[in-house]
């Protein structure tokens, strides 16, 4: 089946030639429009009577006519060929205008399967055209139940969100839901356990560890599994603020971090450490002479991230290592926020130099609820929870096997992946963002270069984030206006602030993040949509400027 | 969707006719960042999970949208400005004008391409033909079919291109009705009490507000009696409303209610129930539904000047005209009196079932 185009959450146009016969229609729902046997098709929104009266008396589709479809008692049009399918396809596409069809959405946007698409065209309202139908089949593509199959090229499918929101958070990745699957089941051994149920879940877990410190260069014992990257950013934090309390009391971190980091040092200025938050340059980026200057003998702990979730600019993480090695020695411990930089930056912990660095699962494709921090052997960490004994009574609670599991198994694929990870997203990230920066009006934020790779960080001008964000949901694009966690709070980024953006300016920004999974359809689509959007939203962000109460709504 | 049970119901019954429906809450003001286990708020944040969680039950999409600088300009500044000015606000009335079918329109219409903006009003909007209206057609706002919840006092102010863009689904349906629907529906809001306070004012007590928002100390002056004669001293005329009888702490034998409050020499005057019985009253910054006045100066028409109050047959009569920037007074003439019509307060104007217009009380002169 192909599907010729999509207005998101509201309709498609599809086509079948199945069987030897062309088949179009429109489905309410995209998700059930999706390559599926005939029986599973959605209903029309419209009575197929009305269709066939709005689209009849043209030659070409003489002989077209209705029926239920195969398995249910749901109106489908049945055109008697593939051309006929075609015309359809192209008249429905032609008319928007036409009463109760209301196809105009469907020239708002559109993607064909397989590469193939019309959105180019649709501006011009010109429907599909030669050579455009898809080639390949997708039934070899489903799975069992109808969906389409899991794979490293998942199968893009028209009228499902587009989703730009990898920064947010991944999809679980299948190996790493079949790896934990067993663990949630019969293997639901406490580890601590002396029977053989305890031994299978210490043997998993075991061997979890090992994975995570193989991916990076460390020892299994050194690696302590939480439930996330924020837990892991506390952990690392307030543990080495507490076990070196009798060193010293002062706290070296920057203006951009996570708030997993701000709010930990803030509440520990509340119990008498002295917290210094660097600046940051236009780009996001703390300067290593600033590092230095700013670390003294009383500095206990200097906290940074690898790179940044809002704007995606990655530090010079080595030569801020460096400085502080070079004043400090090993007095000072570093602590390295890879959770956002992880997935698309190798790390060497002992290359980095780091003395804690903290993972989240999800941002590579594993589960929710899992994190990692990383431990120099020899460090002092004061545990954050108390109880028994595990993770070497650095975090007591008994251990989510199927969490450690699943991240480990995300993140040996993830690194193993990398290399190839981050050239197709540099890739697919440069078309985007080229499309984006042409429709004028818009201004990348965050390191030119040094920045992740599937990460595009921008200003739309004139226009509120959260209400782009709004628009392209609608539109069938899922993007971010900030860091998810600040979603539906008022405040201005506190990253753009840092980075010297005033707060009217930083209302604009808006974040589309690829991920591994991102298809070069799904580019095509956000190319296709996007800079539409972002057109309207300017224009009609400055008219509401100018009448903001609605004085004149327009009838 | 507010998160109460009226606009859920309004959500269900749009989505379940086929309309494309987008679920929105609008977070107003820094009340709405609070949970109720601290302050109770129809617009607190609970209110706004509710809404969501209802908008999950229909499978729409749903957003929190932040319209607190428009809420500010257009709801909270007036609030406060007229009870300083000794005036009794309505700010229900200037947030359907100036944010729901306002600010909300505009940007349902110019940012989301959506055709409308629907509530949960208890009120009804068709179109007419009327020949001396541009294209021969105009737009009624009629009270709902509920007289008990009728809420067509609020939406006076409405223009012709508002209503065009405003829909209510529930202008038909009386409240149990609604409730059978939501719980028809299954909807978590649907045995949700009603909530009457001003959502900004989560204790109830407006003078919480004075003091937070606009910084007002209540300055003592002089409670004085329907015959001048001080009686004692109020705690700033702010703090007081026309026909308010509690809290005056004075004992005069027979009751006593506030008549009349001038800010502007900070002084509180008292009087007997009967002192406030009025039978004319002039309204100002008068709008009309149709867009237009009446043709002549004068207009037969029943006026209520509260909520749920009785409308009164009247006469209207043009004072002033519509001036630049300024909307005209008009005299409100009554068949028989009413009972503390408050300055600031909407006097909405109805023929029959359907509003022709309003304004708001104004002060008596002197």
């Amino acid at each position: 089946m192909d599907l010729l185009g999509h207005a998101a959450g509201r309709g498609v146009v599809w086509a079948d030639d199945r069987a030897n016969e062309g088949l179009i229609g429109l489905a309410e729902d995209p998700l059930e429009a999706r390559p599926c046997s005939l029986g599973r098709i959605a209903p029309s929104p419209l009575a197929a009577d009305d269709v066939v009266a709005n689209l009849g008396g043209l030659p070409a589709l003489d002989g077209l006519e209705h029926r239920p479809a195969v398995a249910e008692e749901r109106p489908v049009l049945f055109a008697h060929d593939r051309p006929q399918a075609e015309t359809l396809a192209l008249v429905a596409l032609e008319r928007p205008a036409d009463p109760g069809l209301d196809l105009g959405l469907i020239f708002r946007c559109g993607v064909v399967l397989h590469g193939h698409r019309i959105a180019e065209h649709l501006d011009e309202g010109v429907g599909i055209g030669e050579g455009q139908w898809a080639e390949d089949e997708s039934a070899g593509l489903e799975d069992a139940h109808g969906r389409p199959e899991h794979s490293g090229r998942r199968t893009t499918i028209c009228g499902v969100t587009i989703y730009l929101d990898h920064a947010a958070t991944t999809p679980l990745r299948r190996e790493a839901l079949e790896a934990m699957l067993p663990y949630l089941t019969e293997e639901f051994g406490n580890p601590s356990s002396a029977h053989v149920f305890g031994r299978r879940a210490r043997m998993a877990l075991d061997e979890a560890h090992e994975t995570v410190a193989a991916a990076l260069n460390g020892g299994p014992r050194e690696i302590v599994f939480t439930s996330g990257g924020t837990e892991a950013g506390n952990l690392a934090i307030k543990g080495a603020a507490w076990a070196g309390k009798a060193e010293g009391y002062r706290i070296v971190t920057s203006a951009v971090e996570h708030h997993a980091t701000l709010h930990s040092v803030r509440h520990l200025a509340k119990f008498g450490f002295e917290v210094t938050e660097l600046p940051v340059d236009r780009y996001g980026r703390i300067d290593p002479d600033e590092l230095a200057a700013a670390v003294d003998e009383r500095t206990i702990l200097v906290s940074v991230q690898l790179a940044n979730n809002e704007v995606g600019t990655v530090q010079p993480i080595a030569e801020l290592i460096g400085r502080v090695r070079v004043a400090r020695g090993r007095r000072t411990l570093v602590h390295v926020d890879a959770v956002q930089g992880a997935p698309y930056l190798a790390i060497d912990v002992q290359a980095l130099d780091a003395d804690l660095v903290s993972l989240g699962a999800h941002k590579f494709e594993g589960p929710k609820g899992a994190g990692v921090l990383w431990v120099r052997p020899g460090t002092a960490i004061m545990a954050q929870t108390h109880g028994g004994g595990q993770e070497r009574y650095r975090r007591a609670g008994t251990e989510d096997v199927a969490g450690a599991v699943g991240l480990a198994t995300a993140f040996r694929l993830c690194c193993e992946e990398r290399p190839e990870t981050a050239r197709r997203l540099r890739r697919q990230r440069d078309k985007l963002r080229d499309a984006v920066m042409a429709t004028g009006g818009m201004e990348l934020t965050g390191h030119p270069r040094d920045r992740l790779p599937g990460h595009l960080s921008l200003i739309v001008r004139d226009a509120e984030g959260a209400a782009v964000v709004v628009a392209l949901d609608l539109e069938g694009i899922a993007a971010s206006a900030g860091p998810a966690c600040t979603t539906g709070s008022p405040e201005a980024s506190h990253v753009l602030a840092a980075m010297g953006f005033p707060a009217e300016e930083a209302a604009g920004a808006l974040r589309l993040s690829l991920g591994r999974t991102t298809t070069d359809d799904e580019v095509a689509g956000a190319v296709a949509i996007v800079p539409g959007v972002l057109r309207r939203m300017r224009e009609g962000s400055s008219a509401l400027a100018a009448d903001p109460l609605g004085q004149g709504v327009g009838v | 969707m507010s998160g109460g049970v009226d606009s859920s119901v309004a959500a269900a019954l749009l989505a379940e006719g086929g309309v494309e429906t987008i679920g929105v809450w609008m977070r107003l003001h820094d009340v709405a960042d609070t949970y109720s286990e601290f302050k109770r708020s129809c617009c607190s944040a609970d209110a706004g999970e509710d809404a969501r969680r209802v908008a999950g039950q229909l499978d729409i999409p749903f957003y929190i949208l932040n319209l607190e600088r428009e809420f500010g300009a257009g709801v909270l500044e007036p609030f406060l400005a007229a009870y300083q000015a000794g005036e009794t606000p309505s700010p229900c009335i200037d947030c359907n004008s100036t944010v729901k079918f306002g600010a909300l329109i505009g940007r349902a219409r110019k940012l989301y391409e959506c055709d409308a903006v629907a509530t949960g009003h208890y009120a009804r909007v068709d179109e007419v033909d009327d020949a001396a209206a541009p294209g021969g057609r105009r737009f009624r706002l009629r009270r709902g079919v509920d007289g008990d919840k009728d809420q067509s006092y609020f939406l006076y102010g409405l223009r012709q291109d508002q209503l065009a863009h405003s829909r209510f689904p529930l202008g038909e349906l009386t409240k149990p009705e609604v409730r059978s629907i939501a719980r028809r529906h299954g909807l978590v809001t649907a045995d949700k009490p009603e909530s009457q306070e001003i959502c900004f004012v989560p204790g109830g007590d407006y003078r919480d507000a004075l003091r937070e928002r606009a910084g007002w100390e209540g300055l003592p002056g002089p409670l004085i009696d329907a015959d001048g004669t001080v009686v004692g001293a109020h705690q700033g005329a702010a703090a007081y409303t026309v026909g308010q009888r509690q809290g005056l702490g004075v004992a005069l034998g027979e009751a006593r209610y506030v008549t009349r409050i001038d800010a502007a020499a900070n002084l509180v005057q008292l009087g007997r129930r009967e002192d406030l019985e009025h039978q004319d009253f002039e309204v100002r910054d008068v709008v009309f539904t149709a867009g237009r006045g009446p043709a002549g100066d004068g207009l037969a028409c029943e006026v209520r000047i509260r909520h749920r109050a009785e409308p009164v047959p009247a006469v209207v009569r043009r004072l002033t005209a519509d001036g630049r920037g300024r909307r005209g007074t008009w005299r409100v003439e009554l068949d028989r009196p009413v009972w503390a019509p408050a300055p600031g307060q909407a006097a909405v104007f109805y023929r029959g079932d359907e509003v022709v217009g309003g304004g708001r009380i104004a002060r008596p002169a002197g």
